[in-house]
């Protein structure tokens, strides 16, 4: 399989847990569609180490969480390497941004190095050692940092009203 | 299950993801890939000259951690002044920890599992023995701890695999080593990481420092990869906790031992709480390990 139907492929296939994790990290929805190409089209370039990874998943997250702590750091999320404007996936609606802020309503209560566990392990699937290295942290604290979180979320107020907010 | 998992796992259902805009991706990234073609010809004359340089020491390719401002010759020579030879010697001011005859050189004052909750929460080496699945508290230790510590931790590849994103790095004394490169970023202060393995030790390091010069530091460990002289050999990450056990697997490695009993409330009497030196040191083999072992409630 050629390069470019490789990653039209895992593209198609990853890009809605990819879109969801960015957006369970803090981003809009429309801001996690701009940084999954971002981190996509990074893969693409170096597409031969993402396919000789054993895990690709683990690779392209890494990506994802390097391409948003970038973002962040720049502070305005319209700054990027290209001078393209991305494509956008959809249209913004409202019920999109009433969703996404469901989402970070929810998870509020969490810390941000909490949170980037909980999406990783829990709803990107990674492993511990894979959310370990897309992280940059000690296999040890993967362990708390998720035990703490999910033990914060059951306490959450924020989640008992999500049901009406967010089902709709 | 209705807990907030159930809740949020429908939230994470129902969020719009769009298409993935494929088109558009391969287009952009077919002219990204061109335009770094075409720098990667200009570089490549500067890759040849260090790759030439360096081919003829032991540690090839070492200098790929570096910052590149420095030339190429200066990091052979500061390499080759650090290059371990029996006796076992580690560069001053610092302690040598690993996994078969696979270690690097980390701080001399940096401790072995200073572990809460269980994370670091002082500049440490993590050998695995307390990291199990040990007991969580609610709220960390002390998140700032945390936050400051450095630390290295040593995997055991037949046990785990610390990365799937590992890549061909050089060799180190004739052996394979594979890495990730440091990368960094900071809340606060900079903390830089950079993982590094040697499969046929079954040894990977992910080293983690923290500071102003995280990236210089995290170098520092990286380039201090070395082989250690037959005729040593790292002792265990791991020992079972009885003193039993723990004795006859070092017997069976070649190391004599001896057990003391020390006073600590917090581990259940009669089980081994560490060993001097600690996990993960290199030893000559033959050579004499404490265990400390829990003293019984008084």
């Amino acid at each position: 399989m050629d390069r470019d139907e490789d990653f039209s492929a895992y593209a198609e296939a990853r890009w809605s847990a990819l879109v969801r994790s960015a957006v369970f990290l803090g981003c809009s929805v429309e801001e996690a569609q701009d940084l999954v190409q971002t981190a996509l089209l990074k893969c693409y370039v170096g597409w031969s180490r993402v396919a000789r990874a054993d895990d690709r998943d683990a690779y392209v997250f890494r990506v994802l969480v390097n391409a948003l702590r970038d973002s962040r750091r720049r502070r305005w999320w319209g700054e990027r390497a290209t001078d393209e404007v991305p494509e956008r996936g959809v249209p913004d609606a409202t019920g999109d941004v009433d969703r996404a802020d469901a989402v970070h309503r929810a998870l509020a209560g969490l810390s941000p190095v909490n949170r980037d566990v909980v999406v990783l392990r829990y709803f990107a699937h990674l492993s511990e050692a894979q959310t370990a290295a897309a992280l940059g942290i000690a296999r040890g604290t993967v362990k708390s940092r998720l035990s703490r979180a999910l033990a914060q979320l059951s306490l959450d107020d924020h989640l008992l009203d999500l049901r009406g907010g967010a089902s709709s | 299950m209705t807990g907030p998992e159930q809740r949020l796992e429908e939230l994470w259902g129902s969020l719009p993801v769009g298409e993935p805009p494929l088109d558009a991706l391969l287009d952009r990234g077919r002219r990204a890939r061109r335009r770094r073609q075409r720098v990667a010809v200009l570089a490549s004359a500067a890759v040849v000259a260090v790759v030439a340089v360096l081919g003829s020491g032991s540690y090839v390719a070492l200098d790929r951690l570096r910052t590149p401002d420095g030339p190429a010759q200066t990091t052979v020579t500061d390499l080759d002044a650090r290059i371990s030879r029996p006796p076992l010697v580690a560069p001053p001011g610092t302690r040598l920890v690993g996994l078969g005859r696979a270690a690097v050189a980390v701080p001399a004052e940096w401790g072995t599992n200073d572990v809460a909750c269980p994370e670091p929460i002082a500049d440490t080496v993590l050998v695995g023995s307390n990291l199990g699945d040990a007991d969580y508290c609610a709220v960390a230790a002390d998140p700032d701890a945390t936050a400051a510590a450095s630390w290295l931790e040593i995997w055991d590849t037949r046990r785990e695999t610390p990365s799937h994103l590992l890549e061909p790095y050089g060799t180190v004394d004739g052996l394979e080593v594979l890495a990730i490169e440091p990368s960094c970023h900071g809340r606060g202060a900079e903390r830089c990481t950079a993982t590094l393995a040697v499969p046929s030790q079954h040894a990977a390091f992910v080293v983690s420092v923290v500071g102003d010069d995280a990236q210089a530091r995290v170098d520092e460990v990286v380039g201090s990869l070395q082989v250690v002289p037959a005729g040593y050999d790292a002792l265990p990450l791991t020992l079972p906790s009885t003193p039993s056990a723990a004795r006859e697997e070092l017997r069976g490695l070649g190391f004599a031992t001896r057990v003391v009993e020390v006073d600590t409330p917090a581990a259940e009497p009669g089980r081994v709480v560490e060993t001097v030196p600690p996990g993960g040191t290199p030893v000559p083999l033959g050579s004499q390990v404490t265990l400390r072992v829990a003293a019984p409630a008084r």
